[in-house]
């Protein structure tokens, strides 16, 4: 009898360990996204807003998928950001809509009254140790297509 | 049976199971981190790279066109391509004596061009395509000048500013 009992112990010790297994994978899959969604995501708090306050609520949380050396850069105190970007906006609700997404390429669109709705914004990244690197942001001048639409 | 042994044998059969689960979750997850997680170096179709060291060595326009681009189904896609290039490479083709693909991945290519003394010619470009089934000639593709949201960006062009 000892040894059936000791047996049960060991059965509920390893299902325990197992458990915990299951519960830390399950966990590290809920919180893993891709390169794609990471820059969806950066790229939708920074740019989604209904005036400057919301704005500020949200910096927190782009900043928390930025690499820690690259967030002075992205911050709303910062003049050169504010001047280049925010501003444009005349603190008026915006909105993104995502044209083109892959691994490291995002185009999107601004959807804001002072923002011409055409034009055409592209956010290219890489991401390191599950954050956003080597991060740059440019306006997309001078679109010329060909063929079937690709953006 | 006795209580002790039927509880054992449960306890077995859901040990086995989840000890099945979990190296699924484990080889599961070990995929998504490298497949996902992991950056891949994209090799550039040998087409694309074809074209830009044409481009950048005749500064011919219409040559490449002919060589790299679908006619199309109107024979007006050619000519389009030509007029494209000349828009949205102008005149700073002809100070180009070298370039250099800065971001390279699937579908999409950016290029900075060098002058002769060897200084960047900004702003960058980026091409995006789409090949032909047989990956000789480009299908579809969009150009464009990669121009930054600051003006203090080295790379900011007033040429490109409207």
């Amino acid at each position: 009898m000892d040894d059936v009992r000791r047996r049960t112990t060991d059965f509920k010790i390893l299902l325990v360990i197992i458990a915990v297994t299951l519960l830390y994978g399950v966990l590290i899959l809920l919180t893993l996204r891709s390169p794609e969604s990471l820059g969806k995501q950066c790229i939708f708090l920074m740019y989604t807003f209904n005036d400057l306050y919301d704005l500020q609520d949200k910096e927190s949380k782009w900043l928390s998928l930025i690499d820690k050396e690259l967030q002075d850069d992205f911050r709303l105190d910062n003049d050169s950001r504010m001047i280049s970007t925010y501003f444009k906006f005349k603190n008026k609700p915006t909105k993104v809509e995502f044209i083109y997404s892959s691994n490291s390429v995002i185009v999107y669109k601004v959807k804001n009254e002072n923002i011409d709705e055409d034009r055409l914004f592209m956010f290219t990244f890489r991401v390191s140790k599950g954050r956003l690197t080597s991060i740059r942001e440019y306006e997309l001048k001078g679109v010329s297509k060909g063929g079937t639409d690709i953006i | 049976m006795p209580k002790t042994l039927l509880k054992l044998t449960v306890s077995n059969s859901l040990l086995y199971t989840m000890c099945a689960v979990a190296i699924l979750l484990i080889c599961l997850v070990s995929y998504m981190v490298y497949f996902l997680y992991t950056a891949k170096e994209v090799e550039t179709p040998s087409v694309i790279l074809a074209l830009f060291d044409d481009l950048f060595t005749s500064k011919d326009f219409n040559k490449v066109a002919q060589k790299y681009f679908l006619p199309g189904s109107t024979g007006g896609y050619r000519n389009k391509s030509v007029l494209h290039m000349e828009y949205v490479l102008g005149d700073s083709i002809a100070e180009v004596s070298a370039y250099e693909l800065s971001n390279s991945e699937d579908g999409y290519i950016e290029v900075t061009m060098y002058d002769e003394e060897g200084s960047p010619v900004y702003p960058r470009f980026g091409f995006f395509y789409k090949l032909t089934e047989d990956e000789s000639k480009i299908d579809s593709y969009v150009m464009v000048r990669l121009q930054p949201f600051s003006r203090l960006n080295e790379e900011y062009s007033k040429e490109w500013m409207m």
